[in-house]
């Protein structure tokens, strides 16, 4: 049994995200990591990775994830709507982990900002950091064990 | 007679307050300097020069035309100069299909180039012997609106100019004044570096009077002390700078560069082992 990382959370949000039938339908401008290319249409979601600190216990290995999911629209409305569909699709989701057990996924925190396209136009931009906290045996090569006897003389 | 112990609640009270106060004192130090290291810092000085490679012997050929131009018309006049801008010529294009182009990058983003028209492209017809596409003359300069963009329309040679609303003419820009510097640090900084200096963006105070060039994000980041108040004992940790958000959260433009939150979760698993060993060695754990 090997450890895995980072890269099997960031697939099942993504997957969980595109295989979700409402946002696709409207989401013109797709799904990006990071930031989308130029002249990319709205709407349009992006996705990135916050922070990712490890904890190791005794026998297992926590991870917890911070995920930046944002939307992007041409106004207001439509901006909180597909927020809200996102927040539908990935809060208390089950995401299927290869290799890792998911415990929570849940958002955090919320922000709104006002942004500008490559014309000026304003873009309204929602959004949140999910949290999603995995736990995973360690090999048992990796596990620590104590063990103490204890010898009562009589 | 029975042992009695008066219990002085308050006292207790004030022993782990004070002990919550050092303790949150010290992770707001800790978050402060892990989140310095991971702010992001503008690239303001010379990076090492990259030398031009191009992509064929006739891409060589076209560059040097250009340079040769550049020279003939004045832009470019010292050996270094000449040096620089054949770096910032990238290869021929659309050989054998068309009008060779060679395009000028000139540093700066896009919004500045459609504030400024700055030169963007130059368009060569230089003569050759290659056969059917000989070209009898150097052409002009052309202004273009975007990075990279291609021939936009014939004029003169512009270069930080506005239009005047008013009038309709094109005037000259004045750099603004902010820091000025002398010539060993000028010799340090890239023209994205120079431009800042002038205008005040990046030239903040250090901490000993002496004015420090970049940096403003990773300086600003302080903590504000634990403060005892209705919810119990609180720090503030963040910055005051008015982009930060723009930096630790992706905007249509950018991907996030996270500093302040990664710095957090990174020191936060350590805060409670903290808190218990300080309790336990003041004799207010159990065990």
């Amino acid at each position: 049994m090997s450890i895995t990382g980072l890269a099997p959370i960031k697939q099942a949000l993504v997957q969980t995200l595109r295989s979700n039938t409402a946002l696709k339908a409207v989401l013109t401008g797709g799904i990006h990591e990071g930031f989308a290319p130029p002249k990319t249409a709205y709407p349009l979601l992006t996705y990135s990775v916050h922070y990712a600190p490890i904890d190791y216990l005794w026998g297992s290995m926590m991870l917890e994830v911070g995920f930046d999911v944002f939307v992007f629209a041409e106004n207001s409305v439509d901006a909180d709507n597909f927020d809200a569909l996102v927040f539908a699709a990935l809060h208390d989701a089950e995401l299927t982990v290869t290799g890792q057990s998911t415990l929570i996924c849940r958002r955090v925190s919320s922000l709104s900002l006002p942004d500008s396209n490559e014309e000026g136009k304003k873009i309204y931009q929602v959004g949140g950091v999910y949290q999603v906290i995995t736990d995973q045996p360690l090999p048992a090569n990796r596990r620590s064990t104590i063990s103490a006897d204890a010898v009562i003389a009589s | 007679m029975a042992n009695t112990m008066r219990f002085n609640g308050a006292r207790l009270k004030q022993r782990i307050r004070a002990i919550e106060v050092a303790i949150l004192n010290d992770f707001g130090v800790d978050v402060v300097r892990a989140a310095r290291a991971k702010a992001p810092v503008r690239k303001l000085y010379k990076q090492k020069r990259r030398k031009y490679k191009s992509a064929s012997s006739v891409g060589d050929f076209y560059v040097k035309a250009a340079v040769a131009h550049a020279e003939r018309v004045g832009i470019v006049k010292s050996a270094s100069q000449k040096r620089y801008y054949a770096t910032q010529l990238q290869r021929t294009t659309n050989l054998g299909r068309g009008d060779p182009v060679v395009k000028v990058r000139r540093p700066g983003n896009r919004n500045q180039a459609l504030k400024i028209g700055r030169i963007r492209t130059i368009k060569m017809k230089v003569k050759t012997d290659r056969g059917a596409r000989d070209f009898a003359s150097v052409d002009r300069f052309f202004s273009a609106h975007r990075v990279g963009a291609r021939e936009h329309s014939r004029g003169e040679v512009r270069d930080f100019y506005n239009k005047d609303p008013k009038t309709g003419f094109m005037k000259p820009i004045k750099p603004q004044k902010g820091y000025t510097t002398n010539e060993r640090v000028d010799a340090q900084l890239s023209s994205r570096g120079r431009y800042e200096v002038r205008s005040g963006r990046a030239a903040i105070e250090g901490e000993t009077g002496k004015i420090q060039i970049g940096g403003r994000l990773k300086k600003s980041i302080t903590a504000s002390g634990a403060q005892e108040s209705t919810k119990g004992v609180t720090n503030n940790i963040g910055t005051d700078v008015e982009y930060a958000i723009y930096v630790e959260f992706p905007t249509s433009h950018n991907a996030a560069q996270p500093f302040l939150l990664p710095a957090l979760h990174e020191q936060k698993r350590h805060l409670k082992p903290r808190l218990e060993e300080a309790f336990r060695q003041a004799g207010l754990k159990r065990g």
